[in-house]
């Protein structure tokens, strides 16, 4: 355990004038165009603001612009690492609005999908925490691993990244022979893998002494600032969307999700290393129980959306991402608002970093692993 | 959830999240319409339109409100923005309240005339409505009463506008429109 | 943002592609020796430009496999990447650029030291991208900000196209030499004034 700055420490500081260090928009670790203003004595961080939108692009009004089948291609660009996640919560809402009943090849399909994404953004995550805190190895064993991933993407979506796969109907296209081939010899290459992360940085009594105690989250700040995700199940709040309001096939799957109540970096990092393995065992079920039929619903000629509100809810890789539609009968939605979960976690940094040394907030922020595109749409 | 069609609509949307063919009444749906009655009391009407069920209640009685359902156990406010009606010269400011333990979720709407659109803040009953009310103020212009640090959260602060206004018109950033 | 002055768009782009025309370059000059260290020296140069890592958005992660191990972009020289501008040659625009950011996209060109050059990867930083139509806030392609060396599409573009375009980088610099003046940055009319971080700090 680092000490703390205790009370003799405090006078010390007071002593000396409070300077404002800014950390970004371009870092190394602050994962993204993210700027900090903080407020320092010495290395101890006393406030901490964080200044967005440096990326912010204009989604929701582009939004009101085109269609709803249009507006999926965008909805990747948010949080890209949660691709599939997002494209479709932006499929729930639509489907919602447009009266449109999923085929359940397709619900199989989107589960797989997005519980291979869940595992590939924790890889990344995995691999830039290790790098954050100094060590690069980690980052070079969580991509090798994630290619794996974006194989299976691009032999059946087409696309690394951004994929554009899961569409308001189902999904674009049925996927190839080999599909359930490759992703068993995934899952099975991969579960003894999440031992070796496990050993490699988990282990690591360098890495615990600067993940354990630090950035303690309380579960009351977590729902009052509405944090959701690996960062509030770390913390004791036991919410994921896929069991508390469940959507697809999830119902019908058994997993358990992990909740921790430590609320620490070594909380968030236990609870996403746990998440991966959850995955594994969902997809193994979904690809099981995959009926054969269409991958894609009809939709409607004229894609007009009825008045009315539409909300679509997701569990992304971060947290809960939310779309809510509203339309007033014509085909380009009247407002369209993205919720996005990494806006609601990074909130809680102010007040976590606070009594921390700078060299932790890098560890904090890596554990809240926040994607800026997804905050600042 | 409402089931009435809309004129506008085709024939009979789906009504539960989890895409459900058979549009009967949830009867989860109906307790919650019951309970968040209960809670509400005279200060907020049921609203009738299609999708997430809503309540309306006036700006000035918005805080009360809220804190009521707060205080029932809505602890988790998923969002809060505002949606421009230049038709009707007003803002409807949407509040999605759902709970952490069961999910259920409602809105409650608001609205401010669109000249000169001011509201109390709910920042001091749940803290992520500070950032949610910064990104409104931001991106409509609308006044939070009471907020600790209303400023722009997302533009820079000598942005000129309000970009999401329906009549928000950029001159400065060479905006292109979509040709087809 | 505040507007430095006014002009027609069409002008300035007409203007500052006749600036960056290469054969208007000054010729190199200064007999054998030198030649033939300025030759040495371009080599030492394409084989080791350092990178400096700017991802904005999803071409970032495209970026980043390529610094990792199944697409290793160390083979080529770009093993050190730094994240401080005043020690990297090259800038690898990954990622949409806005304008809030593009003012401090200039500044961090500033500062890093000649020879610089610029790669415009993914199709927000060649021109605005899948955000070209209706966005008020994305600047239509970082050549608006900055002067760019090589334009890569894609969104996000393979890493092996990102390879290719750092070959073709390495190509362009053996063909005109790494001692070449400075290019000059093309008109953008928009700064900022930079805030003093106590007045944005939110003690709340």
């Amino acid at each position: 355990m680092l000490p703390t700055l205790g009370e003799k420490g405090r006078d010390a500081a007071s002593a000396y004038e409070d300077y404002f260090v800014n950390m970004g928009p371009q870092h190394p670790s602050t994962h993204g165009v993210l700027r900090l203003v903080l407020k320092l004595a010495g290395e101890t961080v006393l406030g901490l603001t964080p200044v967005i939108g440096y990326v912010h692009r204009g989604i929701e009004k582009m939004g009101e612009a085109m269609s709803v089948v249009q507006f999926t291609h965008l909805t990747d660009r948010l949080d890209y690492l949660s691709a599939h996640m997002n494209n479709w919560a932006w499929s729930l809402a639509v489907e919602q609005a447009l009266g449109v009943e999923v085929p359940a090849r397709a619900e199989h399909i989107r589960v797989i999908m997005a519980e291979l994404t869940r595992i590939s953004s924790h890889q990344l995550w995995w691999g830039v925490l290790g790098m954050d805190l100094g060590a690069f190895t980690p980052f070079l064993y969580g991509f090798r691993d994630r290619e794996r991933v974006n194989d299976i993407f691009e032999k059946t979506c087409g696309a690394r990244l951004t994929m554009n796969y899961i569409r308001p109907g189902g999904v674009t296209q049925d996927v190839e022979e080999d599909f359930a081939k490759d992703v068993r010899a995934f899952c099975d290459y991969f579960e003894p893998v999440i031992d070796e992360y496990e050993t490699l940085v988990g282990g690591n009594v360098i890495f615990q002494e600067r993940t354990k105690g630090i950035g303690v989250l309380s579960p009351e700040l977590a729902r009052s600032l509405g944090c959701t995700g690996p960062t509030a199940r770390a913390s004791g709040v036991d919410y994921d969307v896929r069991r508390n309001r469940p959507y697809g096939i999830y119902p019908q799957l058994a997993f358990t999700v992990p909740v921790l109540p430590g609320g620490d970096c070594w909380a968030r990092y236990l609870v996403r290393i746990a998440e991966m393995r959850e995955s594994l065992k969902i997809i193994r079920q979904a690809l099981d129980t995959m009926p054969d039929g269409p991958v894609r619903a009809k939709l409607p000629a004229a894609l007009n959306v009825p008045k009315g509100r539409w909300l679509g809810r997701a569990e992304a890789a971060r947290g809960e991402i939310a779309f809510f539609l509203e339309g007033n009968g014509t085909a380009k939605p009247w407002r369209l608002k993205v919720r996005s979960p990494n806006f609601s976690n990074l909130a809680a940094l102010p007040e976590i970093a606070k009594g921390n040394r700078v060299a932790d907030i890098v560890a904090i922020l890596s554990t809240l692993d926040v994607v800026i595109p997804c905050i600042d749409r | 959830m409402s089931e009435q069609a809309t004129p506008d609509t085709a024939p009979a949307p789906a009504a539960a999240p989890a895409a459900a063919p058979a549009p009967a009444p949830d009867p989860a749906e109906i307790a919650l319409r019951e309970e968040v009655a209960r809670i509400l009391g005279g200060t907020a009407t049921p609203d009738d339109a299609a999708g997430v069920p809503a309540w309306r209640v006036t700006a000035a009685g918005l805080s009360e409100a809220a804190r009521r359902l707060r205080a029932a156990g809505f602890d988790y406010l998923l969002f809060m923005t505002a949606v421009d009606r230049p038709a009707e010269a007003r803002f409807e400011l949407v509040y999605l309240l759902t709970r952490y333990d069961d999910g259920r979720q409602l809105a409650l709407v608001a609205d401010v005339p669109r000249e000169a659109p001011e509201i109390d803040t709910v920042s001091g009953i749940w803290a992520g409505a500070n950032w949610h009310e910064r990104e409104t103020y931001d991106m409509f212009g609308i006044v939070f009463r009471g907020h600790p640090f209303l400023r722009r959260i997302l533009l820079d602060e000598d942005w000129p506008g309000h970009p999401l206004r329906k009549d928000y018109v950029d001159t400065l950033h060479d905006v292109v429109k979509r040709p087809y | 943002m505040a507007l430095n002055g006014t002009d027609s768009t069409a002008d300035t782009r007409a203007a500052q592609w006749e600036n960056q025309d290469p054969g208007s370059q000054a010729p190199r000059r200064g007999g054998f020796v030198l030649t033939q260290v300025e030759r040495v020296l371009t080599w030492a140069r394409t084989n080791s430009l350092w990178p400096l890592t700017f991802g904005t958005s999803c071409c970032a992660i495209e970026m980043m496999s390529v610094g990792a191990s199944r697409h290793d972009w160390s083979r080529f020289g770009f093993e050190v990447a730094r994240a401080t501008p005043r020690q990297a040659d090259l800038i690898v625009v990954a990622g949409t650029i806005t304008f809030k950011m593009a003012t401090r996209l200039r500044l961090l060109y500033s500062q890093m030291p000649d020879p610089k050059w610029v790669l415009a990867m993914g199709a927000c930083a060649t021109s605005g991208g899948p955000f070209f139509y209706e966005s008020y806030a994305v600047v239509k392609g970082v050549d608006r900000v900055l002067p760019v060396d090589v334009y890569l599409p894609g969104c996000p573009p393979r890493p092996e196209a990102l390879l290719q375009s750092l070959m073709q980088l390495q190509e362009k610099i053996r063909r005109e030499g790494s001692s070449r003046p400075q290019r000059p940055l093309p008109p953008f009319l928009f700064a900022h004034t930079p805030i003093d971080p106590a007045k944005e700090f939110n003690p709340g």
